[in-house]
């Protein structure tokens, strides 16, 4: 039954679906003719508007210049290739002596490589590089000469800080790579180009320590990197899944980050980066639960300071998946739990409330939410508009048509000002909020109680690339715990790094 | 990779010490009221008995380096050597529906009385099948979590109760009778079911195996003795009316504005009864996976959690036969058997393999 039921949905897929494949015409090899070679590839680009092509001859030798619109700087390209070509005597002219002057004597910027199939030819067009053709030669040289327009590095929207570089990773990869280089200027430091994705073929750079990270780990990664079947990653977050652990879990074992700072923090203790073309959205692997309750502002504010914003978090973190389902809880099944006043306070504003309790819960929260989402996704000056119409719609008008009671709008408020103070967890808070409403309103403190034991145990249950996701806390290791729960002073800090496969529990070597 | 073993030595101890103070929360009967000095006293002397309870299997185990008793049973005894999974995985199951029983009970009786025992029997094991399921790993790390929760609230209850304990509730052992004293002593110790689980575990701890036993024992009897003096000075008399004497203790503990806790006590025992399923979920799933088929043992600890809660959820009905199983290990008959006879005969008889090598 089970097989028969996996082949009917396999079916279903099939007619749906199709298993990305690679272009055929990768694999064709260029010739001597480029004029035949031209012709192929404009067949195989299927004579797409954007793709350029200038026919010039150098010493009596033609020549073809390949390159796509908007990709390229006109400026570079008449510096570094016309111009040289142009002016150009040989004193023997064949196309091997042209190719070695190109390749040898010739300076076309520090981008200079050689491919000799489409399929290598064309990823670098796509980047705009240029594409030089010599008659008679069976190999294409690709210069760089790239000129495409792109958004200048800002200010990190989705991690700001209060002291620090507001320096934030932007979309080119190149530019990203030199913003991690810069501050972290050791020959340590390593970068490795990879390409993903069957169709998008987009750049990928691993950036790791080579004296810290550990050398199964950087296995690992590249192994998963290398068998991602998908067609197109137009963002980190394509390539994510194929990451993270294989336990079914609710928190993601790898992080993102948009500062170039927090990356390099994080590899200073033997993770992994991972840049992706085209976002600004690094990816830290492996990236483990406390992680979600760091900030670089952390380790700028006094130790104490630092500390007194951990706990905070922490708390601001249980508040807003335990709070509106304990209030449920205990309002349906324990009001004994309610000091007298509080009680007598809650039961009447409750009265007149039409909904039993956790009707009434999740009638907020699903309101809230669908603020939050039209704010996120509107125009900003018509976004400020659903900041008005929810204060006035929730904090106003429901409570004055007995739809909701005040605590209930409290309790609301507070959920939702909690989930801010730890914004990487927004996804799985959001979902468990909901869960935790559902189980306290029916089965009480004992339903709250088995919901936080399953979500510790699956937390818990998470190896992470062979080190335990909840390490240093479980298992427990004192010296770790300077820089979860605690920030000691970076005198203490700073002497001794964190390897992270030198945490308690960790299966993988040094 | 390193090969580490599951667990650390630690962590085994905090899981045992754990089970152990669970079962003193939940099930009959309870050293609790006049007997409480008594148990206190006989407490300490009954570790030192539980240690030489388990040298034969000790030796045992330090003769078949890095191997459980299901393993040299095996060696030892071929075929005939499914008695110890056999042996084990029942002993499991009697835990677990004692344990499941004892806290649906406490839960209807307590916190939720129109509720069925069913409803809680069903969705804990759910949650420590769950847990089972993944491994010893995320429950150890789970019990870590478990002890901080239990110690904070150990110590608030301690607190917030220290002026209203009355010291002569104690009585002095004397007024108990021998016979009243043996029994309860037999009852510490081969009521321990722990030891049998300690015997399972002990060869997934990498370091410092004999550490274990010491750090678990002491540490429980030292935990269990101030808990059961402090319940038995604060409640007095009261505390032989009461069919869990610790949760009346944590209904009557409050803090300044911190008052009626006992439903947030009762959410720290939901806890520590997930462990304690959980621990012996893995305790009869790894019994049975060497009794099943390659194939059907890894749904070994579905199969065993779904049966403990079935039988559990029909023990609730059966009134008589749950208190028969409370007798069954108070006498402390299946600890004995397990811990010490079949560890003995294994310990004397070599099966027709290990003979002929």
């Amino acid at each position: 039954m089970p097989q028969w039921f996996a082949k009917k949905i396999e079916e279903k897929e099939r007619s749906l679906y199709v298993s990305p494949k690679p272009p055929e015409c990768e694999s064709v090899r260029l010739t001597a003719d480029a004029a035949k070679n031209l012709s192929t590839i404009r067949a195989a680009l299927h004579d797409t508007a954007d793709f350029m092509v200038r026919e010039i001859t150098v010493c009596g030798i033609p020549v073809k210049l390949m390159m796509f619109e908007g990709m390229f700087s006109l400026q570079t390209l008449t510096e570094i290739i016309l111009e040289p070509l142009g002016d150009l005597a040989l004193e023997d002219p064949t196309p091997q002596a042209l190719q070695d002057w190109i390749l040898h004597r010739a300076v076309l910027g520090m981008d200079q490589s050689q491919v000799q199939t489409l399929g290598e030819l064309f990823p670098f067009l796509m980047s705009g590089f240029a594409g030089i053709m010599i008659d008679g030669i069976p190999q294409a040289i690709v210069a760089g000469v790239q000129g495409f327009q792109f958004r200048s590095v800002s200010e990190p929207s989705a991690e700001e800080n209060v002291r620090g570089s507001r320096e934030g990773f932007t979309e080119p990869i190149r530019i990203n790579m030199t913003m991690v280089r810069r501050r972290v200027k050791s020959s340590d430091l390593k970068m490795e180009l990879l390409k993903a994705g069957v169709k998008s073929k987009t750049d990928l750079c691993l950036i790791y320590q080579t004296d810290m990270v550990a050398p199964e780990l950087l296995r690992d990664i590249r192994r998963r990197l290398r068998e991602i079947p998908t067609d197109m990653i137009l963002e980190s977050g394509y390539i994510q899944p194929f990451l993270d652990t294989d336990i079914v879990s609710i928190f993601s074992n790898v992080g993102t980050t948009q500062r170039p700072d927090t990356l390099c923090a994080k590899i200073s203790e033997g993770r992994v980066g991972i840049l992706v073309d085209g976002t600004p959205f690094a990816l830290i692997v492996p990236y483990f639960f406390n992680e979600n309750f760091q900030s670089i502002d952390d380790y700028t504010h006094r130790p104490y300071y630092a500390v007194f914003e951990r706990w905070l978090k922490y708390l601001a973190f249980f508040f807003t998946i335990l709070l509106p389902g304990l209030y449920v809880a205990v309002g349906t099944f324990h009001p004994e739990l309610f000091p007298e006043a509080l009680l007598l306070n809650v039961t009447a504003a409750e009265q007149d409330v039409p909904f039993p309790l956790v009707l009434e819960a999740l009638l907020i929260h699903f309101i809230y939410e669908l603020m939050r989402e039209a704010g996120l996704r509107l125009p900003r000056p018509i976004g400020h508009a659903i900041g008005i119409i929810g204060a006035l719609v929730i904090g106003d008008a429901a409570v004055t048509a007995g739809l909701i009671s005040s605590p209930m709008v409290m309790v609301v408020a507070l959920t939702a000002l909690s989930s801010f103070v730890v914004p990487s967890l927004f996804q799985e808070v959001t979902i468990m909020r909901f869960g935790f409403i559902l189980i306290g309103g029916t089965l009480g403190i004992f339903g709250m109680a088995l919901g936080l034991a399953w979500m510790i145990v699956n937390l818990c249950s998470v190896n992470a690339y062979g080190i335990p996701s909840m390490s240093p806390e479980s298992p427990f290791q004192m010296f770790a715990m300077r820089d979860v729960l605690l920030r000691v002073g970076w005198k203490k800090l700073g002497c001794k790094k964190l390897k992270i496969q030198n945490l308690p529990g960790t299966e993988i070597e040094s | 990779m390193k090969g580490e073993s599951a667990i650390s030595s630690w962590q085994l101890t905090v899981l045992l010490f754990l089970s152990r103070i669970t079962y003193f929360f939940l099930a009959e009967p309870q050293p609790e009221g006049p007997q409480a000095l008594t148990a206190a006293i006989w407490m300490p002397v009954s570790i030192l008995a539980s240690f030489l309870l388990l040298l034969p299997a000790c030796l045992l185990m330090r003769k078949h380096k890095g191997k459980g008793l299901l393993d040299i049973a095996g060696e030892r005894w071929g075929k005939l050597g499914f008695v110890f999974p056999a042996a084990f995985l029942l002993f499991a199951v009697c835990v677990l529906v004692q344990t499941a029983c004892s806290f649906s009970y406490f839960l209807t009786s307590t916190t939720y009385p129109q509720s069925s025992p069913w409803l809680f029997i069903l969705l804990i094991f759910a949650v420590a099948g769950y847990a089972a399921s993944m491994g010893y790993e995320p429950t150890a790390r789970f019990g870590a979590f478990v002890f901080v929760a239990l110690a904070a609230s150990l110590l608030f209850v301690c607190v917030s109760l220290w002026p209203q304990a009355q010291w002569e509730f104690l009585r002095p052992p004397v007024y108990d009778g021998w016979q009243s004293q043996l029994r309860l002593f037999v009852h510490l110790t081969l009521g321990n079911v722990e030891m049998a689980a300690l015997l399972f575990l002990l060869p997934a701890v990498g370091k410092n195996k004999g550490g274990v036993f010491w750090r678990w024992g002491l540490l429980s009897a030292a935990v269990l003795d101030g808990i059961i003096l402090f319940a038995a000075a604060v409640l007095g008399d009261y505390a032989q009316t009461q069919r869990f004497p610790f949760y009346a203790v944590t209904k009557i503990a409050q803090l300044s504005i911190f008052q009626r806790l006992d439903s947030l006590h009762t959410a720290l025992w939901v806890f520590m009864t997930l462990v304690r399923l959980a621990l012996f979920l893995e305790v009869g799933g790894k019994s049975l996976a060497r009794l099943l088929p390659q194939k059907a043992s890894r749904y070994a600890v579905s199969i065993c959690a779904a049966v403990s809660a079935l039988l559990a959820g029909c023990f609730t009905r059966w009134p008589n036969a749950l208190e028969g199983l409370g007798w069954l290990f108070a006498g402390g008959g299946p600890v004995l058997l397990l811990t010490v006879l079949l560890p003995l005969l294994l310990l004397g008889f070599k099966g027709k393999k290990e003979a002929g090598r």
